[in-house]
């Protein structure tokens, strides 16, 4: 196979390949740019607030059923120092010595629990489908070495801004 | 270029249909008779490694990037166990914080021995002198405190290690 015909192939593979690949790539894309900023699928809420000193296990339960009737309590365990709750979708404490309750919940978003969860590979089967991915990853950076011609191309610039583009993780990874 | 469309379906195809459907839903199996708490299984847990174990616990924790591994407190809040998703599950939202669930999973057991106490202290130990003194202090002292117990477990019960046992979960379902 001749140059040409060689650059023809690797042109049609890596545009099919692009455009099967715009969503998957969009989703490693966001869910990259949340997590490097922290952003998780779960946003939190917490509640703070004072109620009666010393209650025991069935007045808190009673007080709860009053006043938080939204938020289903499920279980209530008595340490020393404080109470542990156990609510739906969250968790939360009381202390009998200054009356203090408090209590969080988590709430998903389900978009970021999407490309997350599949970032993170945590969907049956996926990986075989992010292998096929990698691999492509791999193809669409060799191929695009060749896909143009004279001044342009990897014998012109090219070769310039590749060089670069190796020195960039390599200078950040042993002089930062 | 079809034959490249019909390739990567079933690339696809063969990754979604090669696997069975995944069974992370609620109350995915029945709840099982007298099952038994995370206290119990603990109790046991040198004597069921490598085995099927089936126990229930209180959702205390749910690692907030992947969902990979949950915490389960037993019924007085004494102790817990880390579970880590596999078999059926896919991963456990964090929305089933506060809830009480039943594993199905394989016992599993980490051995620390006293090279990897004695590799963690140096680690703990280097970060000292270079952390603030104020802010690292304390950070530094409880997991100090963390290796000199497990030391002195080892010593009074003759093992040259320190076991940390968790589950490898195989399904779970929501009794609260």
């Amino acid at each position: 196979m001749n140059n040409k015909k060689l650059r023809k192939w690797l042109r049609h593979i890596h545009r099919d390949l692009g455009y099967f690949f715009v969503g998957i790539i969009t989703i490693y894309g966001v869910s990259g740019l949340l997590l490097n900023h922290e952003v998780t699928a779960y946003s939190t809420t917490k509640h703070q607030t004072v109620i009666g000193l010393d209650l025991d296990k069935d007045e808190l339960a009673n007080y709860w059923k009053e006043n938080h009737s939204d938020i289903r309590l499920k279980n209530v365990i008595v340490q020393p120092n404080d109470y542990q709750l156990y609510i739906d979708g969250g968790l939360g404490s009381y202390q009998p010595s200054n009356g203090q309750l408090s209590y969080e919940t988590y709430h998903r978003n389900a978009i970021i629990d999407f490309v997350h969860r599949l970032h993170y590979n945590t969907i049956k089967g996926w990986k075989y489908v992010a292998d096929f991915f990698a691999l492509s990853l791999i193809f669409f950076a060799v191929s695009g070495l060749f896909l143009s011609k004279g001044k342009k191309s990897i014998r012109g610039k090219g070769k310039w801004i590749l060089l670069a583009g190796f020195l960039v993780p390599i200078i950040m990874f042993y002089f930062t | 270029m079809k034959n490249s469309i019909v390739l990567m379906m079933a690339v696809l195809l063969l990754a979604a249909c090669g696997q069975k459907k995944s069974n992370n839903t609620e109350a995915a199996s029945e709840p099982k008779a007298e099952v038994i708490d995370v206290a119990q299984v603990l109790d046991k847990a040198e004597s069921t490694v490598d085995k099927e174990v089936v126990f229930k616990g209180w959702v205390s924790h749910v690692c907030k990037h992947s969902g990979r591994r949950c915490f389960l407190k037993s019924e007085d809040g004494s102790v817990s166990i880390r579970v880590e998703a596999g078999g059926k599950i896919n991963g456990f939202n964090k929305e089933l914080t506060g809830n009480q669930l039943q594993i199905e999973g394989i016992m599993k057991v980490k051995k620390l021995d006293e090279q990897y106490l004695s590799e963690w202290q140096a680690k703990v130990e280097a970060a000292q002198k270079a952390e603030d003194v104020e802010e690292g202090g304390e950070h530094c002292s409880a997991e100090m405190n963390n290796i000199k117990e497990m030391r002195d477990w080892m010593k009074k019960n003759g093992k040259d290690y320190y076991p940390i046992y968790y589950i490898n979960g195989v399904d779970y379902s929501i009794l609260n």
